[in-house]
């Protein structure tokens, strides 16, 4: 269920952003499949329609996102391990999932066991899907850099303790 | 060569443990020892989808994402015994920025454990 709202919450954070954050290049450039859709749909005609087909990629693969973190997430809940806050730098050539942990739990053997085999899988599942997403761990208690990450593109956050989106 | 570059790492990944207060410095020693035995062990190979594959920078290319996002499709995929160790040691390394570089003693002290069981089975041919 708490899938749902952070699924919902998503959506409507894809919906407010702007075209340039859909569009934003990557290392300077726009990746080659950009550029050649582009090409093919021709100039300002299509240009509007080429936009929407761009913005549903990047919900589609912001849904695959949300689809790939339950996958992980359930795992961890069944074993009991407690997660508060899930932090997204996404874009429609990759996605990097950051996601806070109780105290201690990063360095806990069932976890790593658990977690890093369980993120490969999904890694790769994923990846035939079009989607390239990697997953990170931080303890909860740590203080996080939130300049650092808003500079590198994490721009969206959820809390699974108060169930809502939070602001970088 | 490979081999070298590990062992390297590795050793300096030990002289940042003994001189205490780099932990940092031990997490991303230890990785960097890490990758050079993984790589040292996987390359060359024939991938999932049949093809040469020479060495890491050839993989990242046919896959259109980054030498270290290669890396874990690969061990998930020829040596998913190490999923766990690299993946744990991947992580610190990607966090640790973002913790303004506070690694934990615990921390430390477990990469270097990763690193061990890694080198353990990338080089138990070799021996």
């Amino acid at each position: 269920m708490e899938i749902d709202i952070l699924k919902e919450s998503i959506t409507e954070w894809v919906a407010a952003q702007p075209d340039d954050m859909v569009f934003e290049p990557k290392d300077g450039f726009y990746s080659f499949t950009i550029v050649a859709e582009a090409y093919q749909k021709g100039m300002e005609d299509e240009r509007k329609r080429f936009i929407e087909e761009m913005r549903l990629k990047y919900l589609d693969k912001a849904k695959l996102v949300v689809s790939a973190t339950n996958e992980l997430i359930k795992g961890l809940s069944d074993r009991k391990f407690v997660l508060h806050k899930f932090i997204l730098n996404h874009s429609l050539s990759n996605s990097l999932v950051l996601l806070t942990t109780d105290e201690g739990t990063n360095v806990d053997d069932a976890f790593i066991s658990y977690v890093f085999n369980e993120a490969a899988r999904i890694k790769f599942e994923y990846s035939q899907k079009g989607l390239n997403v990697s997953f990170m761990f931080i303890d909860e208690q740590s203080k996080l850099n939130i300049e650092l990450l808003k500079s590198d593109g994490f721009d969206f956050g959820y809390s699974f303790d108060d169930k809502k989106v939070f602001d970088l | 060569m490979k081999l070298d570059h590990a062992r390297h790492n590795r050793d300096a990944c030990d002289s940042f443990i003994q001189l205490g207060n780099y932990n940092d410095w031990v997490i991303t020693t230890a990785f960097y020892s890490a990758i050079h035995f993984i790589d040292h062990k996987l390359f060359p190979l024939i991938d999932y989808r049949g093809r040469s594959v020479s060495d890491i920078g050839q993989f990242s290319k046919m896959e259109g994402v980054s030498k270290h996002e290669a890396r874990i499709l690969i061990i998930s995929l020829r040596l998913p015994s190490q999923n766990t160790n690299f993946g744990f040691l991947y992580n610190q390394c990607l966090t640790a920025r973002y913790i303004n570089y506070h690694v934990s003693l615990e921390t430390a002290e477990k990469a270097r454990e990763k690193l061990r069981l890694i080198e353990e089975e990338c080089t138990n041919a070799d021996d």
